[in-house]
């Protein structure tokens, strides 16, 4: 597969998960963003001061306020629709317009009702964006990589994170997450004690997973791929337990530049 | 088109390297338990979150919180406390959410808020609760419908464990705010 074909395929991945925000806050959280709203805009912008007063708040409010930030949405939406089924040139400007969008609506949320998948999300948007930017083979390239190391990365972090906490480490740490209220699963936690040490071997194979991630492309482009593999069977997992449905979009959206990643090692070394 | 690939390294070396710094400070914080904060001065220029923290759920959701309100009417009777409640989630939540980021809003604006106020009470400071979240909790319940005959409104956030399940425990009521009238 040519980097133009796994770029393509991480864009489609990225659009879905903007596809399916956009129906989200169209059809299901539509008052969230009124003045009554938990995202209201004359209040979140009061988070920092350029975006409360000034030039540049004057420019961001009339886009920003209810409803017309929901018109840009769908916007938004109506954009990603349109390049997601294209196979030859990508609409650049549809892809910018996309990326403005979601710039913005990161200025809504503040930091209040993010998580790591949302992060994941805009710098894989930004740097596909970038991508199709450019017309050099090498820089382009270039822009996988980066996508591929920042997964890296990321999971490395994450394991480490875990393993240095000793509620992983022995075991507890899966029953307090699916015990929580917003992020768990109160069923499933309950079917999960009752087996024994079924806590220590989920808390332990998510750090194997999270902690190996990173130097498994050096083992070729098979390992990579059953790596991959797991990776798809974990985020779907989170997601279906606990409904975390946007690190499945945002992750698996970095897994072909990983795979690319790898075929590259792997050509260097033979 | 020459100067692309330079230009591209550039530009993600740079950004790399800041995602990279953010992750490493996020783990040495775990690791030595300090506040390493001042070694992300440059954070406040990255306004998108671009170098965002990967920790993902290496610190647990060890604590639920609960957001309640109550009601002074005109003559100066208080109501009982009603819990916020938010819609439950639904079977299909893997791949439609929608008040996902409610709850997670709420929650997170409940803890800054918390740390706001402990942070004053370290300080040795009269604790003044006004800050952003304060605010945004305040216009959230604010809204929600009143009796006709109330005139000022205050929230309070419980706190309750994830394990061991346990009553809630009252860390904060704000002051007396006034509801807003429709003219």
């Amino acid at each position: 597969m040519t980097s133009d074909h796994l770029a393509v395929l991480t864009l489609r991945l990225v659009l879905l998960r903007v596809v399916l925000n956009g129906l989200e806050v169209l059809l299901g959280r539509r008052a969230d963003y009124q003045e009554s709203g938990i995202f209201s805009w004359i209040v979140t912008k009061a988070d920092r001061s350029w975006t409360s007063s000034g030039k540049i708040a004057g420019l961001l409010d009339p886009g920003m306020e209810y409803p017309n930030y929901l018109w840009l949405v769908g916007l938004q939406f109506a954009c990603a629709l349109l390049i997601l089924p294209v196979h030859g040139n990508i609409q650049w400007v549809l892809l910018l317009i996309v990326l403005a969008i979601e710039f913005l609506t990161t200025l809504r949320y503040c930091i209040y009702g993010t998580d790591g998948s949302d992060g994941m999300h805009l710098i894989v948007l930004c740097a596909i964006v970038l991508y199709f930017s450019f017309s050099t083979p090498t820089a382009r390239l270039i822009v996988l990589w980066f996508i591929a190391l920042t997964a890296m990365v990321a999971y490395f972090a994450a394991g480490v994170g875990k393993l240095l906490n000793p509620a992983w480490r022995n075991g507890t740490a899966i029953e307090i997450v699916m015990m929580s209220e917003n992020r768990g699963n109160r069923t499933l936690a309950r079917w999960i004690s009752r087996i024994p040490h079924l806590n220590q071997l989920i808390c332990w194979s998510t750090i194997a997973f999270e902690c190996c991630f990173p130097f498994v492309v050096f083992l070729g482009p098979t390992a990579t791929l059953i790596l991959l593999s797991c990776g798809i069977v974990f985020h779907f997992s989170i997601a279906a337990s606990m409904g975390l449905n946007g690190f499945f979009w945002s992750f698996i959206a970095t897994y072909p530049a990983v795979f690319r990643l790898a075929l590259d090692l792997h050509s260097l070394s033979h | 088109m020459k100067w692309e690939p330079v230009f591209a390294i550039g530009l993600v070396a740079v950004w790399f390297a800041g995602i990279v710094c953010v992750q490493a400070v996020a783990i040495l914080e775990i690791a030595t338990r300090r506040n390493l904060a001042r070694a992300l001065w440059w954070k406040k220029l990255d306004v998108f979150d671009l170098c965002p923290v990967f920790l993902l759920f290496s610190a647990l959701p060890v604590s639920h919180y609960h957001l309640l309100y109550r009601d002074q009417s005109i003559g100066g009777s208080i109501s009982p406390w009603n819990l916020v409640s938010l819609p439950a989630r639904g079977a299909t939540r893997f791949i439609w959410h929608p008040d996902w980021r409610k709850r997670v809003a709420l929650e997170d604006m409940c803890r800054s808020l918390l740390s706001h106020v402990g942070r004053e009470l370290w300080k040795g400071a009269t604790p003044s609760p006004f800050c952003f979240p304060y605010v945004a909790l305040a216009n959230y319940t604010a809204q929600i419908p009143a009796c006709p005959l109330s005139s000022a409104r205050q929230f309070m956030i419980a706190q309750s464990r994830t394990i061991p399940e346990q009553q809630p425990e009252v860390l904060f009521v704000s002051p007396l705010f006034s509801l807003r009238t429709n003219s």
